[in-house]
């Protein structure tokens, strides 16, 4: 489902045409448009990933076969966790890691199951344990394009400011025409703040985390 | 029509376009049908509520219920895991009603069970998995952590054999403001979705917009405003804290 409650494509296209309508009419068509917007609202989703906020988190069952289970049709952007419902939380380790737990068979590894990402190819090692339950991936995946006036964009709303700006952006881009500094300078300030804010409420969290009692976590 | 309250009492969406159109008028007159002024102020006020938000300023505080059997309006249904009766989730996309929620970040779950409350724990995605374990110290509490829209409850509290053991779940939020239009002229008397003392950093970040728009350096004194109110912003918030910190030392020495 799409993230964005008010603003629908139509809306967006809108607001862009202004400008095209100003600097390029009828060099540019429709679809360059929607395209720009798609790679500022991708461009968005992929700083929001990298800052560990989870709001294209979705999750999706594996389906395991020679301790190998494909992800080509997922559409991951980033994999948050990977969970057993028979062993639990899943491991993640590097792939050279990966190889030497399955060669060396010390006992604290054969207790877990652990995972490593190959391209599309989530491969999965489970020591001496079990046969594997339902193994579910959680992953942030890529926003959807919406391509029909009156689809919802896949961005949550108060980063609409800044999808526009980056689809403006993408429009000077495709022209082949120079963006005023003023709009580069508003997209770097608006990340800047996006991060700063991140940190800010990470610092918050793990201060209120530290405000409950010990004993009660 | 969102089941929120927009939080200005007086400027209106038809006020607020007169102060653009005013601008608009003297920069660019042939514009004036043209440039999409109400864009310029929803935008405004969503990096307007942002800021605010960051600032830990309370104005777009709300709360819903997810619980069993919801049917009300910011009630949300609890799904608990067929398998695994102590974990549920949440879908907060929308509530029983079907009316959308505008979350902007969670603040706080309060659990409540036969008329006792507790502080629900948020956690980390993989932290969440590490309670699956039975470590003693992680019993007695409730914990959450939301991934995309579904917010994931693990209840460590004794005694949840069933659904019906479940007790409710108080969750505080942010919104984010309702997008205002101007196309149905019935809307133009909708009052702005932002609190009186910053409709002015609202429309000022909307004149932004517009000079932007016309490719015309903005005045440094409208630029130099914007930043003042920001920064009134942060510390406005963090002095109406400290008068409720020192508030509440006082009654309590």
């Amino acid at each position: 489902m799409p993230l964005s409650k008010d603003w629908q494509l139509q809306d967006a296209l809108g607001f862009l045409r202004n400008l095209t309508s100003q600097i390029a009419i009828d060099k540019i068509s429709t679809e360059q448009i929607i395209d720009a917007l798609h790679l500022g609202i991708a461009e968005v989703a992929q700083l929001l990933s990298e800052l560990k906020f989870y709001d294209y988190a979705t999750v999706a069952t594996l389906s395991i076969s020679s301790d190998e289970a494909s992800i080509s049709s997922l559409n991951v952007m980033s994999i948050i966790k990977i969970v057993d419902a028979t062993n639990g939380l899943c491991v993640y380790e590097k792939p050279h890691v990966f190889e030497g737990l399955k060669s060396l068979a010390i006992p604290q590894n054969l207790n877990n199951v652990s995972w490593t990402r190959h391209g599309e190819m989530i491969q999965l090692y489970k020591g001496s344990l079990g046969p594997y339950g339902v193994v579910k991936i959680h992953y942030n995946r890529y926003p959807t394009k919406a391509t029909s006036d009156a689809t919802y964009l896949d961005i949550k709303d108060p980063f609409m400011k800044v999808v526009l700006d980056k689809a403006k952006l993408h429009i000077y881009e495709q022209l082949g025409m120079k963006a005023p500094a003023q709009l580069e300078q508003t997209i770097n300030n608006s990340i800047i703040q996006m991060r700063k804010a991140y940190g800010e409420e990470l610092t918050q969290r793990r201060s209120q985390k530290n405000q409950i009692p010990s004993g009660r976590r | 029509m969102p089941s929120v309250t927009y939080l200005s009492k007086t400027w209106t969406v038809d006020r607020s376009l007169g102060y653009l159109r005013n601008l608009v008028n003297q920069l660019a007159p042939d514009k004036i049908k043209t440039l999409p002024l109400i864009d310029y102020l929803n935008l405004s006020q969503l990096e307007a509520a942002q800021l605010l938000v960051n600032a830990n300023n309370p104005d777009y505080g709300k709360y819903l219920t997810v619980k069993n059997s919801a049917a009300g309006a910011d009630e949300v249904e609890l799904v608990v895991d067929g398998s695994v009766v102590s974990l549920a989730t949440a879908d907060l996309s929308q509530d029983a009603t079907a009316v959308k929620l505008r979350i902007n970040n969670l603040v706080k779950i309060r659990y409540t069970k036969s008329g006792a409350t507790k502080l629900a724990i948020e956690m980390n995605p993989v932290e969440f998995e590490g309670l699956i374990n039975n470590y003693p110290q992680n019993k007695e509490n409730v914990y959450w952590c939301l991934l995309g829209e579904a917010l994931y409850i693990r209840n460590r509290i004794t005694g949840i054999a069933l659904e019906s053991d479940w007790g409710d779940l108080i969750v505080y939020y942010n919104r984010y403001p309702v997008k205002l239009s101007a196309a149905d002229s019935d809307r133009l008397g909708d009052t702005l979705d932002v609190r009186d003392g910053y409709a002015r950093l609202v429309i000022y970040k909307a004149k932004l917009l517009i000079y932007e728009e016309l490719q015309q350096q903005p005045p440094e004194a409208l630029t130099g405003d914007i930043n003042s109110m920001i920064e009134q912003i942060r510390q406005a918030t963090n002095s109406e804290q400290g008068f409720i910190n020192d508030y509440s030392h006082t009654q309590m020495s």
